[in-house]
């Protein structure tokens, strides 16, 4: 299970009990609507009655009951009083808000903020940090072939080593023609130079792959807390917020302006490519540092939907879609990644990653060593 | 050091030495590119199975088939020159007076082993 997901799963149970709250409130203003609403037959009135909403963010509040009028005939004889009325009443919001609450606490919500989540949560991010210097330390040394010092020259060459030029004094007679060991061994750094290309572009496209989802990751985890802090919020307001209509916050709740958080968006497709470009493993490496404590990418912001959201369910669906937005995010960097060009002047092609892949699969044979036959 | 001598020496320099020594080398930069690729195409299948890990993946092959290539070149060569020595120390009589006086050349060079391919080559 990776770190992240330790994380995350506390939240997203978090989430869900605070939305089963909120569902049980609802629930509570139903029962509280529907004593309010029922139609009084003769001898019955609506009485103020003192209740109790239970939870973490429990709250107390006056309410009209259904209630026997003294002037009902049976109002001294009934043996249920309108004290036990108003019991009865608490008994059952009560039940309702456990109710609602435990279908919520007790569903597969959790698992299917899990699932909705998948893409951004599992990869590992600080897995590629080696790899990706790994293949920075790949392309120096293809760099380093091309270095006359290297001697991958023509026996004739002043340059060469001594012992390739003595070995070519004295190639011995019996073998087939040694040209063929001189062309690919004068060879070896040109097709050097043609892998060190591949092998930067594979490099710095590795850092920029493991960059986004590490950023991703970041905003993921961010936007949980979020989400949590939002339903916190909208318990408090229940405990506190009722306008003088007497209406309950089962509404829009507060002014959201400015409330975004950040998601990477499209445009960090670029800021990756420039932090990460194919020359940056030739000139000197790849500094990569992955996990949620580092935030590289300036981000665009996306408003988060459930913070326009006050209502169980809408705290539901809006995070949901939240959840949902972020993976699809992702998967738009990693194709802003694949296609566009890293445009760091002349050295490199000045294509995306994806035709520069398939261009250097259909050059496969130009760029083959030659075979040697001795 | 007579010309024979110095054939001798010059052939089983470039098969025991100089030819295994970039075999190595190259042999190991190629099995980095598996020990680099896999874990970068694995953590990608986890990220929705991105179709950008093919394009690593398929960049990663090239690579490594070309510089495996180069390895079995030297090997091979290395191996060549050691049998076409061998076979001439066998009938000339002063190559074979110094191959006894240069018994750290007895036996198959040393050859770098072909290096591990990545997942998507096996």
């Amino acid at each position: 299970m990776s770190s992240l997901l330790d994380q995350l799963d506390p939240l997203f149970a978090e989430i869900v009990d605070g939305i089963g709250e909120l569902d049980g409130n609802e629930g509570c203003v139903e029962v509280f609507d529907g004593e309010q609403n029922r139609r009084l037959e003769d001898g019955w009135c609506h009485e103020p009655g003192y209740f109790k909403v239970p939870g973490s963010h429990a709250w107390e509040t006056q309410a009209l009951y259904v209630a026997m009028h003294p002037t009902h005939p049976g109002f001294w004889d009934d043996p249920v009083s309108n004290a036990d009325r108003e019991r009865l009443v608490q008994e059952l919001l009560t039940s309702v808000w456990n109710q609602r609450h435990d279908s919520w606490v007790n569903s597969a919500v959790p698992i299917v903020y899990r699932s909705a989540s998948r893409d951004v949560w599992e990869p590992d991010p600080s897995a590629m940090e080696a790899p990706v210097q790994a293949l920075s330390d790949l392309t120096r040394w293809l760099a380093e072939q091309l270095e006359p010092g290297a001697g991958w020259t023509s026996p004739e060459d002043g340059g060469a080593p001594k012992w390739l030029a003595d070995l070519r004094q004295h190639w011995p007679a019996t073998s087939q023609s040694s040209e063929s060991f001189y062309d690919f061994w004068n060879d070896v750094n040109d097709k050097c130079g043609l892998y060190l290309h591949a092998a930067a572009r594979l490099a710095s496209s590795s850092a920029q792959v493991a960059a986004a989802l590490s950023d991703y990751q970041t905003n993921l985890l961010k936007a949980t807390q979020k989400c949590r802090d939002r339903v916190k919020e909208a318990l408090e307001q229940w405990q506190s917020w009722k306008d003088s209509s007497g209406a309950w916050p089962t509404g829009a709740m507060t002014d959201n302006s400015g409330a975004k958080d950040i998601l990477g968006h499209v445009s960090t497709v670029t800021g990756l490519i420039a932090l990460f470009p194919p020359a940056a493993p030739v000139s000197g490496g790849i500094s990569l540092v992955t996990g949620l404590t580092t935030y590289i990418v300036p981000a665009e912001t996306i408003e988060m939907e459930v913070l326009s959201a006050a209502t169980a369910s809408d705290i539901h669906s809006g995070f949901l879609a939240d959840l949902k937005r972020i993976a699809e995010e992702l998967s738009k960097t990693l194709d802003g990644l694949r296609t566009e060009p890293p445009a760091d002047g002349g050295t490199f092609a000045h294509q995306g990653l994806r035709s520069y892949a398939n261009d250097v699969v259909a050059n496969q044979r130009d760029w083959a060593p030659p075979t040697v036959h001795i | 050091m007579t010309v024979i001598e110095m054939k001798m020496s010059a052939i089983y320099r470039a098969a025991h030495d100089e030819l295994p020594a970039r075999a190595t080398s190259f042999s190991t930069r190629a099995g980095d590119i598996s020990g680099a690729i896999d874990p970068i195409v694995n953590e990608l299948a986890l990220a929705g199975n991105h179709p950008i890990a093919g394009d690593l993946a398929d960049l990663s092959t090239e690579l490594f088939v070309h510089l495996r290539s180069m390895v079995r070149t030297f090997n091979d060569s290395a191996t060549a020159l050691d049998a076409i020595a061998d076979d001439f120390s066998r009938v000339d009589a002063e190559a074979g007076a110094w191959f006894t006086r240069h018994q750290q050349y007895l036996g198959d060079p040393e050859t770098a082993p072909d290096p591990t391919p990545p997942e998507s080559v096996r």
